[in-house]
């Protein structure tokens, strides 16, 4: 008992010693504030570019909120800032008006603290941060557009509500193909767009409530699907992030840019990474090295615990570690059910942790977080091998946006409303006809795995071990316990009560005050010398992890 | 369970070690000064050191950052050699005129003051 105690005591201290997120306000427009200052309608005033402006940025410097600025065919090297609300910046050939970053331009449309602003049917390329970014914003929408390696995100919301991103397409971003971050409610949807080729897919740091990501396809990413809770951002936890219908496949095969986080989350379909009360549902999640549906915590200043979050209706198939993971520590209120799987880790989570009728307490498991530290231990080591996001594959042409330049002008002004998705009319996808499940069982130790070689030994060592040794020490204990003729009956009862319900602690206790008549020698061999090989291991992953 | 309450102190202990905690306080005000740049947002909004006293730039988040003054009479890239600096990455500016600034990072805020920007205070406030 002492030890739970001390386990509770040293989480709620760490808890509540931790400050939370560094001082500072998220926007008005990221936290429900519905004010937009953008109007609701065209002006009439199209501001042609190449024809009337040379460069889209002398466009929109000119443009009052509302215009139109249409962009005819040609590479622009340049990067444009926007700042008047109400725009929308059209190209007339998504795949030949195209933005060029020369690897040089930070962003290749910024927009910054202006609402309602809309990009369309342009390609993004070759910047060092974002493709497409808005930031500080009440209504954005970004349709048919194409960002090809950019290298920080593709396409980019952050610190912004009421938006869409739609019919878009995203590859070779280290961190993500398509994020929105910091918002609560966020009021935004991701729908019919593709990412790829990324460290993650989706990702979503700290954005939750009214956010939907439904009928994608994230494939060849580090990991396809990723919100996630952490201190860098404001607004944690991730909370109520609905996940329907996506096709997501073949993450973490192959190669993608990266940064460390997305080196470490690799090899995963959907990881909720300490998020709370989200939905993944009918989702096809095919050919993961490591888990298909995978729950776990991120331990940053504070550790952000899965909770209350329902998996249910997927399809989930070829994953190398298994196909839905629940890794611990969490919270309560994890619930799966009407799942197609094979295996779950711990077993039977459908069973345990139902959606409906009696749930056993929260269930989960440590192994599989393992390999996560064995990445980060590679990463800080130099193990990992640096991919270029300049380097990613170029997509095939994307479709046109219907209508082209003369499509209906409409700034983004209650853009959330109208495309909110109706979830339950949405079915699992159908398997494409050139996918197949190609990824085999990975063999694993308790959770454990070799994906990364370091993280198995990190695993052994500072996981299986321990556990093995305190089984020896049971064994080994119980065992000599009935041998002893100086113990009377009561007395040996009292220390197989003491061993077998006080864990670590009452067999620890037998060994050092118990009589024990194993050579002291022996005693403090198998007890001082096993666990030194344990906390030896523990404390160079912690400090090679960089988390020490 | 026994597996679930060592979780629960290895994660408190991992959240121990890792815990770097901040200041409820918007102002920082030193000689010598670490401003966290976080995505995307400086840690302080507002910066307050003697003249003669420095600020360190230092890139916290996942996201490059810099700082940029608007009036464009100084920037981490004099010092660092690039606008991107990621996480780790420091940039120590010395400041041996008073004078009062509004800086932003070029990437995520712009030089009104919106977005990621804050106000470096050296010496005593103009009046």
């Amino acid at each position: 008992m002492r030890l739970r105690i001390w386990a509770l005591a040293a989480a709620a201290l760490a808890l509540a010693s931790c400050a939370g997120p560094p001082p500072g306000d998220a926007s008005p427009a990221a936290t429900g504030d519905t004010t937009n200052l953008a109007p609701g309608e065209w002006t009439g005033t199209t501001r042609n570019v190449l024809g009337e402006f040379p460069t889209i940025q002398a466009a929109v410097d000119a443009a009052e909120p509302g215009d139109l600025v249409l962009v005819d065919r040609g590479t622009y090297r340049e990067s444009v800032a926007v700042t008047t609300p109400g725009l929308t910046i059209r190209g007339v050939d998504r795949n030949e008006v195209i933005i060029d970053g020369e690897f040089e331009r930070a962003n290749g449309v910024e927009v910054l603290f202006a609402d309602g602003v809309v990009v369309e049917n342009i390609t993004a390329m070759n910047h060092r941060i974002n493709g497409f970014f808005w930031t500080g914003v009440r209504g954005y929408r970004g349709s048919y557009l194409t960002a090809i390696n950019n290298g920080d995100y593709g396409i980019y919301a952050f610190d912004s509500g009421d938006g869409l991103f739609e019919h878009s397409y995203a590859t070779g971003s280290p961190d993500a193909a398509f994020y929105i971050g910091q918002c609560n409610p966020c009021d935004a949807v991701i729908t019919d767009s593709v990412g790829e080729y990324s460290g993650l897919g989706y990702s979503g740091s700290n954005a939750s409530t009214e956010l939907y990501l439904v009928n994608n396809v994230f494939r060849y990413n580090g990991t396809g699907i990723a919100p996630n809770s952490w201190d860098g951002e404001l607004l944690p936890p991730v909370e109520n992030v609905t996940i329907v219908g996506n096709l997501v496949h073949d993450n973490g095969n192959g190669e993608f840019p990266y940064k460390t986080a997305q080196w470490i989350a690799q090899g995963n379909g959907i990881l909720l990474t300490g998020s709370e009360h989200s939905t993944a549902a009918r989702n096809l999640v095919v050919n993961h090295p490591m888990n298909g549906i995978f729950l776990h915590a991120n331990i940053d200043k504070n550790v952000w615990m899965a909770g209350d979050n329902r998996v249910v209706d997927n399809v989930v198939m070829g994953s190398g570690l298994a196909d839905i993971t629940m890794a611990g520590p969490s919270q309560d209120g994890n619930c799966f059910a009407g799942n197609d799987y094979s295996d779950t880790m711990p077993a039977m989570l459908e069973l345990r942790q139902p959606c409906d009728g009696l749930r056993f307490p929260s269930s989960f498991q440590m192994g599989s977080l393992t390999s996560l530290f064995g990445r980060l231990v590679e990463r800080n080591l130099g193990l990992d091998t640096e991919v270029s996001y300049g380097d990613m594959p170029h997509p095939e042409p994307q479709p046109q946006m219907p209508g082209g330049a003369g499509a209906e002008v409409r700034p983004a002004v209650n853009v959330f409303a109208s495309a909110v998705p109706d979830i339950d009319s949405i079915d699992v996808p159908a398997m494409p006809s050139d996918l197949e499940v190609t990824q085999q069982k990975g063999f694993n130790i308790m959770g454990v795995t070799f994906a990364s070689v370091i993280g198995g030994l990190l695993g052994l060592y500072a996981y299986v071990l321990p556990l093995a040794l305190y089984a020896a020490w049971v064994v080994i204990a119980l065992w000599e316990i009935i041998k002893r003729d100086d113990l009377s009956t009561g007395a040996g009862i009292g220390w197989m009560f003491a061993i077998l319900v006080i864990p670590f602690l009452g067999v620890i206790a037998y060994y050092i005050v118990g009589k024990s008549q194993i050579p002291a020698a022996y005693r403090w061999t198998m007890l001082a010398g096993g666990m030194g090989v344990y906390i030896l291991f523990l404390v160079l992953g912690l400090v090679i992890g960089g988390i020490a | 369970m026994n597996r679930r309450w060592l979780a629960l102190a290895l994660a408190g202990v991992l959240a121990l070690v890792s815990c770097g905690g901040g200041d409820a306080s918007v102002v920082l005000e030193g000689e010598n000064v670490t401003l966290n740049m976080f995505d995307n947002r400086f840690e302080f909004t507002e910066i307050r050191i003697p003249v003669g006293g420095s600020v360190d730039y230092h890139g916290a988040g996942r996201n490059p950052h810099n700082a940029v003054a608007s009036d464009g009479s100084w920037t981490t890239e004099d010092v660092f050699g690039s606008l991107e600096q990621y996480e780790g990455d420091s940039a120590v500016i010395t400041y041996h005129e008073a004078g009062t600034w509004t800086f932003f990072c070029t990437f995520h805020g712009n030089a009104a003051g919106a977005g990621m920007a804050a106000t470096l205070i050296v010496g005593e406030p103009e009046a």
